[in-house]
């Protein structure tokens, strides 16, 4: 689980961007508080960063930051952002985002709009995946649907994991709102774990993908 | 926006109220407001407490104001004595009197004359200080100019900027300040320090004058110095780009 760290002056070096320009990437929270992970070393208070991560940030905030301003960066990057993404049942099935089944559990559990926000996206995407891998059926997938509701609007912005566990034929959906490691009893099976930001991430890209897919497909009709 | 005619809410005298949206507020006297106010200015010459959150375009208080909640205001003067429980949100802001962030405080251009307290972290793009500074987060800003002249206690945790300058104000009228500008860590790609007291200075160009007591500096660019200083260690780092 732990990632490899890279120290900040190590970063600097590397990828030859300033402390201006980092700190000012910060204050736009374009790179998560939560990277930057302080630890004490003999010559004192060093930042570290995950290592993967962040330079996978940086080149990606280098290579766009000639043709997209820091506030429309931030927006990308922004796990708040997509708070403001709504599609109807009609474009989610359209673009394959969610399957039909998935989308008839969740209308089951309550919802009976046409309209979804993002909240309502990233818990079918969620129940989706884990439908699709088989992992989960549907009396599991009320309790998945329940808690992501109940709290996923707290969970965006960290590093929260989602569980799904079982023990002795009974499950059990939880969210951890860390990405802390949980130790339990040797008659719990954990089936799957998730990291929430990484399923944001995952939707958010394949929303993207296929707006583009639709423009371009109207390009060559027009 | 709808273009509704809102209200003013104008206080002379004591009174309570229980928020809402306005267009103008003003208070002469004492009000306890118990909710949130949305304005499009406030101004406050007498005393104010707010449970909730306050958010005004033009925010300018010459008494006292206490906000329970989050404060936001694109403009903002703080003549008098300001405490936000929550975050603070700003734009162009600028402190006379003495304003107390208890959460994180963000803005653009901060004008600090009279005196800063923050109890976590403040991020802005210009900092402008002359009067006292005290934050125990992390100070994130482009450009940071500070300069000491009032004698009190200048501390910051941790200093994150593009150019940061310290200088000690030599007035010939008033004594110049004996305390000395402290901070734990100051990381900036234009370092300049005079009478400041840090564990650890990082930096591209680092110039350490006069009254400076550093534990360690490290830089990878240029490195000065002028004065009567004391540094511990002194590292260059070498490979860096640019």
């Amino acid at each position: 689980m732990e990632d490899e760290l890279i120290a900040k002056k190590d970063l600097l070096e590397m990828t030859g961007i300033s402390y201006g320009q980092l700190y000012r990437w910060k204050r736009k929270q374009l790179i998560p508080e939560a990277w930057f992970i302080r630890k004490a070393t003999f010559t004192g208070q060093e930042t570290f960063f995950p290592k993967v991560k962040i330079l996978k940030r940086v080149q990606s905030i280098s290579e766009m930051k000639d043709t997209l301003s820091l506030d429309e960066l931030a927006e990308r990057f922004s796990p708040q952002s997509v708070t403001k993404i709504v599609l109807t049942e009609a474009e989610l099935l359209d673009r394959n985002i969610v399957s039909n089944v998935t989308l008839t559990i969740f209308k089951e559990f309550g919802s009976v709009h046409n309209r979804f926000d993002f909240h309502d996206l990233l818990a079918m995407f969620l129940l989706d995946h884990m439908l699709r891998a088989g992992q989960m059926n549907r009396a599991e997938a009320k309790d998945l649907l329940n808690v992501l509701k109940e709290s996923s609007h707290k969970i965006y912005d960290k590093n929260s994991c989602l569980y799904f566990i079982r023990k002795m034929g009974v499950s059990m959906v939880f969210i951890a709102a860390d990405d802390v490691a949980l130790y339990f009893d040797d008659g719990v099976k954990v089936i799957d774990k998730q990291l929430i930001s990484a399923g944001v991430e995952a939707l958010k890209a394949c929303i993207e993908k296929s707006s583009r897919d639709e423009i371009s497909k109207e390009d060559v009709q027009s | 926006m709808n273009q509704e005619h809102k209200q003013n809410l104008k206080v002379m005298g004591e009174t309570q109220s229980s928020g809402g949206v306005f267009d103008k507020v003003s208070i002469m006297g004492e009000c306890t407001i118990n909710g949130s106010v949305e304005a499009n200015s406030c101004k406050v010459m007498g005393e104010c407490m707010v449970s909730g959150d306050l958010s005004s375009d033009y925010f300018r208080n010459m008494g006292e104001v206490t906000i329970g909640g989050r404060l936001a205001a694109a403009e903002s003067r703080f003549m008098g004595e300001t405490r936000v429980k929550g975050d603070c949100a700003l734009k162009q802001a600028s402190i006379y009197g003495e304003l107390f962030a208890e959460r994180n405080l963000t803005g653009e251009d901060l004008t600090i004359r009279g005196m800063l307290h923050a109890a976590g972290d403040v991020s802005l793009e210009t900092l402008d200080m002359r009067g006292g500074i005290n934050v125990d987060g992390m100070l994130n800003c482009d450009d940071i100019d500070i300069t000491l002249k009032i004698n009190t206690d200048n501390y910051v945790n941790e200093i994150g900027a593009g150019r940061v300058s310290v200088k000690r104000k030599h007035a010939i009228f008033s004594a110049a300040p004996t305390k000395r500008f402290r901070a734990e860590t100051i990381e900036g790609d234009h370092v300049s320090l005079e009478f400041t007291e840090a564990k650890i200075v990082r930096g591209v160009d680092v110039e350490i004058a006069d009254g400076c007591a550093i534990d360690r500096v490290e830089y990878s660019g240029s490195y000065k110095t002028s004065g009567h200083f004391d540094v511990g260690k002194v590292v260059r780092l070498d490979n860096q780009t640019n």
